[in-house]
């Protein structure tokens, strides 16, 4: 919930920080209100899902062959992506999300980035149109104030941009290798 | 009960000036700003080079009239977003390029620190070069 | 695959035009915007700077720190319009517009910076 204006998790903001007072809490912005706090989130659990987040594999290994191993480094890679509790509150910062509704917003970038850059999976390419669509990365104008309010330090503006980038670039070799095999 | 009671949602409306809510916003929406500034400076360029093209008369002419309050002011200012628009470019490249060596994870000091010393080491040339050397 | 949308092309041209201005628009306003008309530094005599426009580095910098910055501010300020002024309807017509004005202004650049 907004907690002075901010986007706050309720249950780990303690009174005393605002000691005398007083604390104004609403709830959280730029989704529509049921009711007093509760607010619909929807549109954010349909997008979260949009960008399928989970492991793809186009061929998977038979069970003998055992878990797929992964290194620390490979580990190191994505796990900052993966500490997302889908509390939205970046949503709730996001001005972009604000004035576009069809944004699908910070969280379900992170989470994508996060099963891309996972070294067991390999559905980049199924994650890249939603992605890639105008309502995906490049509805983002770098505000940053998800990565600001997040309270788990995912920082999804860094995984955009990220995605800004890696986006940009398989359509440039897109475009140059078509040119190219013509 | 085949229908399920949706209730009616209220949607706050966005205001106006939602960027002068809160200072990260205000700050992106100078930021921001600072594009036009750097139109303006393009638009400064292409009349002082055309001025240069013109002749010393014409150059002589463009000197003075950089030299008006307005334009001092105007220009002072640019310089301003400009910089702004400087320092938080350089502060969002290493969120952007994610830099590992045999993986080990680059610090972003590591990347931003060489973009300054290229901003300086540009700079001191092109004012060399412009200046007379 | 998905659509061929401009939007990447658009952003790269937005990033290398960051770039570029913010490595040399500092010091050319610094120098030409206050140091010369106020006097901190001598200003340049003009067969100086006409040698150097005259190099076909420098055009060629010059040009491609115009287009680029150019670019750069139509990226930027579409969204501008689209989010402070919220005019997201006719959101086309304002991106064809300060892309238009963009290719106008580099054109006219070309112009400027070729025929010295």
């Amino acid at each position: 919930m907004m907690v002075n204006g901010e986007p706050k998790l309720g249950c780990a903001t303690f009174l005393a920080e605002y000691a005398p007072g007083p604390v104004q809490i609403e709830p959280l912005s730029n989704f529509p209100i049921i009711r007093d706090l509760v607010v619909d989130i929807d549109d954010v659990m349909r997008k979260l899902v949009e960008v399928t987040p989970w492991i793809v594999r186009e061929d998977d290994q038979p069970l003998k062959a055992g878990e797929y191993l992964q290194t620390p480094t490979e580990l190191d890679e994505y796990q900052r992506y993966s500490m997302c509790i889908n509390c939205m509150l970046c949503y709730s910062a996001c001005p972009s999300y604000a004035l576009d509704p069809a944004f699908i917003g910070p969280a379900a970038i992170a989470i994508a980035q996060r099963y891309n850059l996972d070294s067991r999976d390999q559905g980049s390419r199924e994650r890249m149109d939603v992605l890639s669509a105008p309502a995906g990365v490049w509805a983002c104008t770098s505000v940053g104030a998800c990565t600001s309010v997040c309270p788990k330090g995912v920082d999804p503006a860094g995984a955009i941009q990220q995605y800004k980038l890696t986006s940009a670039t398989e359509a440039l070799k897109t475009l140059l290798w078509s040119r190219g095999t013509r | 009960m085949n229908e399920v009671y949706q209730p009616r949602r209220y949607q706050k409306p966005i205001p106006v000036f939602w960027w002068l809510r809160r200072r990260s916003y205000f700050v992106f929406a100078l930021r921001e700003l600072s594009c036009l500034f750097v139109a303006w400076f393009i638009v400064f360029l292409l009349l002082l080079v055309a001025a240069i093209g013109a002749g010393p008369e014409r150059y002589r002419q463009f000197l003075m009239w950089s030299a008006t309050p307005w334009v001092l002011l105007l220009n002072f200012i640019a310089l301003l977003f400009v910089t702004l628009h400087a320092v938080t470019w350089f502060n969002q490249i290493p969120q952007a390029i994610v830099l590992r060596l045999r993986g080990w994870r680059v610090p972003p000091i590591w990347i931003v620190a060489p973009m300054y010393l290229l901003w300086v080491v540009i700079s001191t040339v092109a004012a060399w070069v412009v200046i007379g050397g | 695959m998905a659509k061929r949308s401009p939007e990447p092309f658009m952003w790269l041209l937005f990033s290398a035009g960051g770039m570029v201005t913010v490595l040399h628009i500092p010091v050319l306003l610094l120098l030409f915007g206050l140091g010369f008309p106020l006097g901190w530094v001598a200003a340049p005599d003009h067969a100086h700077l006409l040698v150097v426009l005259h190099n076909p580095l420098t055009r060629a910098g010059l040009l491609g720190l115009c287009v680029l910055a150019l670019f750069h501010w139509a990226y930027r300020f579409h969204y501008i319009v689209r989010d402070a002024l919220r005019l997201k309807y006719p959101s086309r017509i304002i991106a064809t517009t300060t892309y238009t004005s963009a290719v106008i202004g580099s054109v006219a650049s070309g112009y400027i910076v070729l025929s010295i």
